[in-house]
């Protein structure tokens, strides 16, 4: 499922090649150099002379949101293969998402229960040298993220700019220049979905040689809509335009690059006895739900990197819990106005004295290296397997 | 975090089902622009499939350990029923007045229609509007956080500005009381009137109750009839309480009516023609106990004696039922806390 090598694995890290150069590569779309204007119409001949590369898009399953019948179609959701493609003019940045959906849905006026297709492109607002990937689904608290967003109505495309920091922060802004299009192709059922932006707009600066950028899909007849979604893992552009970053493409490399293969079946073994104990994954489904991210297909969309760290240094990304209304804690007094209070069981992050955000995982540190290395081996694996495994129905 | 909760009482054995607090809310707020087929207040006969037809199988709400479980969101054709016109036009020029297209479902589809036979069928009103729950269904759902109880009163609001018209709401909600606009693509939802509120005067559903079932007031006002009702006599019971989401409209449950008759049209002495069962699978374990309440304190006074209950349920005078204070803001409406950004974004280069 990995992307064909498109680049550049020579140049991004030329004189001491390693193990996990090639596979950096595979994770870098080239944004090729085009003279400008760039259009933002889908049927722009520009868009076929450029060299797809497929990403893997796989339902988000990290937390779980409550419409029954989503939910019924999530559990048999496969990944979907999404073609893209990126040119620069060096004024603005194109993205278009190619991919196949059998059915053509748009919200309707008059309909409650019809939900649209639609795609998101989504950029980090800060990156370069000694800076982290932010979580991939929507940000967290410190590293914010842009995203760019289209949805099929009835009328034409919904789209617009938002900014996040982690799940639910999602707001409208104004990310300043940015042209979209979604455009359905009855004939092949497939989208194409056109995301042009300026390379340095208020939302960050693109002008560096390496972008990490993520992408998402939605499929409204699967009821798909919010974080109930197909998204990818952080990947990377390069635009050979920009000079590249030699720290950066190591760090990215680092955060990419599986190393050296754990062993599988001590993963394996490792996840069943100990992750399962707060996270639910696959068919092991030990702790309470919702008490910590469902590891369930997480492979697909976090990097070996930030499971690595997740593992090691937990608190050093704070995803911010889901709707800490959802599990009420029964066992305290509901008071004068008859609430009972949000039970922070589960909560995923506590405050310390200092007021700092504390991720509730405790830090397995003092793992050995290699077992470390056999979870996220085989947390990588996870993503991959078939629609429904694991799933409680 | 509330402080103070309002919250609404009403009786059923007051209710004729006339629906005039239905038109008083849909002509105030969901005549027009995508809410057409929104009712905010519905009056649905029970035992009934209700508005959306069958909510009650819908989902939502919280499990017995205080967590929130899945839903379902309701079609506007096969669940809510798409409004239809009648052809007035003609009619007016002499042509039969009929349906324009074919309805298949509406907000009152089942009225008066029960259960039981003749002569022992039996039905009862009950208006609905949004339960403003302590811990409500919606609210949890909400992936957005774009769902608030107000802090002054508990009013559950949605912010218009953070609603991305996702629906998990109209999900969590067990009761089916938050409705998408596909119009505006915003959940939105009955909001107890609170412009009006904040001016010191009930919701329009209930100051324009022809039968004067509904009371309004905050449930820590010792001196008030809700709390007296919900508290003191504990003869108005929520909706579901199973649902585990606190409902803070109270229901003074339906009193049993007339005896069954046998096969020779002879009362049967001690029969419930309204299953006492079927009122505690609608209003819980309280049933019995507020209909027995009920009972004692209407012997009491047929035996001349004084009853505050039922002086209280009598409603001597219509402006006591309401007890809201003084107006909290003449001018423009509090909203509480609303249109926060989450995130800001960054400023131009």
């Amino acid at each position: 499922m990995r992307a064909p090598a498109v680049l550049l694995a020579a140049l991004l890290l030329a004189p001491a090649a390693r193990a996990g150069e090639d596979l950096l590569a595979a994770e870098t779309i080239e944004a090729k150099d085009v003279p400008g204007p760039l259009p933002s119409d889908p049927d722009a001949p520009l868009w076929d002379g450029l060299q797809a590369s497929t990403v893997m898009a796989a339902p988000q399953r990290a937390i779980r949101l409550h419409d029954r019948q989503a939910n019924a179609a999530l559990a048999v959701a496969p990944a979907r293969p999404v073609a893209v493609r990126a040119a620069t003019d060096g004024r603005d940045l194109a993205v278009v998402l190619d991919w196949s959906d059998a059915a053509e849905d748009r919200s309707l006026p008059d309909a409650t229960d019809v939900f649209g297709d639609g795609a998101a492109l989504e950029l980090p607002l800060r990156f370069g040298p000694g800076l982290r990937l932010p979580y991939v689904g929507m940000g967290d608290d410190e590293m914010p993220v842009a995203v760019y967003f289209q949805r099929a109505a009835a009328e034409g495309t919904v789209g617009r700019g938002a900014v996040a920091a982690g799940f639910g922060s999602l707001t409208r802004a104004d990310l300043g220049g940015t042209r979209m299009a979604l455009r359905r192709d009855s004939g092949r059922r497939t989208w194409r979905a056109v995301f042009v932006r300026p390379l340095a707009a208020a939302a960050s600066d693109l002008r560096q040689g390496l972008v990490p950028f993520a992408i998402a899909v939605w499929d409204g007849a699967r009821r798909e809509r919010g974080g109930n979604k197909a998204l990818s893992s952080w990947k990377l552009l390069r635009l050979p335009r920009f000079p590249l970053d030699a720290a950066y493409a190591a760090e990215m490399s680092r955060e990419m690059a599986p190393g050296e293969g754990g062993d599988l079946a001590r993963g394996k073994l490792l996840v069943e006895t100990i992750c399962a104990a707060c996270h639910d994954v696959g068919d092991k489904r030990i702790a309470p739900p919702g008490m910590a991210p469902d590891l369930t297909g997480i492979g697909a969309i976090a990097t070996p990197g930030y499971l690595r760290e997740s593992i090691v240094a937990p608190s050093a990304v704070i995803v911010p819990s889901p709707n800490r209304y959802q599990h009420q804690d029964r066992s305290r007094d509901a008071g004068a106005t008859g609430t009972f209070p949000s039970d922070e069981t589960f909560a995923w992050y506590r405050r310390d004295a200092s007021g700092k955000k504390v991720s509730k995982m405790p830090a397995f540190g003092s793992l050995p290296g290699p077992d470390v290395a056999a979870i996220v081996s085989y947390l990588m694996t996870l993503g991959a397997e078939p629609p429904g495994a694991g799933r409680k129905p | 975090m509330t402080t103070r909760q309002l919250a609404m009482v009403m009786d059923l054995n007051k209710c004729i089902g006339c629906q005039t607090c239905t038109v008083a809310c849909k002509t105030q707020w969901t005549n027009r622009n995508g809410r057409e087929y929104m009712y905010w207040n519905n009056v649905e006969t029970k035992p009934g499939a209700g508005y959306p037809n069958r909510w009650e199988e819908m989902g939502g709400g919280f499990d017995a350990r205080g967590a929130l479980q899945e839903g379902t969101v309701p079609s506007r054709s096969a669940d809510y029923g798409t409004p239809w016109d009648f052809n007035l036009d003609e009619a007016a020029l002499g042509a039969e007045v009929r349906a324009m297209g074919t309805p298949r479902n509406g907000p009152n589809w089942d009225e008066d229609a029960g259960a039981g036979d003749f002569p022992n069928s039996y039905f009862f009103y009950l208006p609905r509007i949004c339960n403003h729950c302590s811990n409500p269904g919606c609210l949890a759902a909400c992936p957005r956080g774009a769902i608030f109880k107000r802090d002054q009163d508990g009013v559950v609001l949605v912010d218009q500005e953070r609603c991305e018209g996702l629906r998990y709401c109209i999900a969590g909600c067990p009761y089916k009381k938050i409705y998408f606009n596909p119009k505006i693509f915003r959940s939105e939802k009955c909001i107890f009137c609170f412009p009006r509120v904040e001016k010191g005067l009930p919701p329009a559903c209930a100051q324009q109750c022809v039968g004067r079932l509904r009371f309004v007031g905050y449930l820590d006002d010792r001196d008030g009839q809700v709390h007296k009702l919900v508290t003191k006599y504990q003869v108005a019971l929520p909706l579901h309480p199973e649902y585990g989401t606190q409902p803070n409209v109270y229901y003074v449950p339906p009193l049993s009516g007339p005896p069954k008759y046998d096969a020779h049209g002879m009362p049967i002495p001690g029969s419930e023609r309204i299953p006492i069962a079927y009122l505690e699978s609608l209003f819980g374990p309280g049933v019995r106990k507020a209909l027995a309440t009920l009972g004692a304190e209407m012997a009491r006074r047929r035996a001349g004696k004084p009853s505050e209950l039922l002086d209280l349920l009598i409603a001597y005078k219509h402006a006591d039922m309401f007890r809201l204070g003084a107006p909290t803001s003449p001018g423009l409406v509090q909203l509480g806390k609303r249109g926060h950004k989450a995130v800001e974004a960054p400023p131009a280069r």
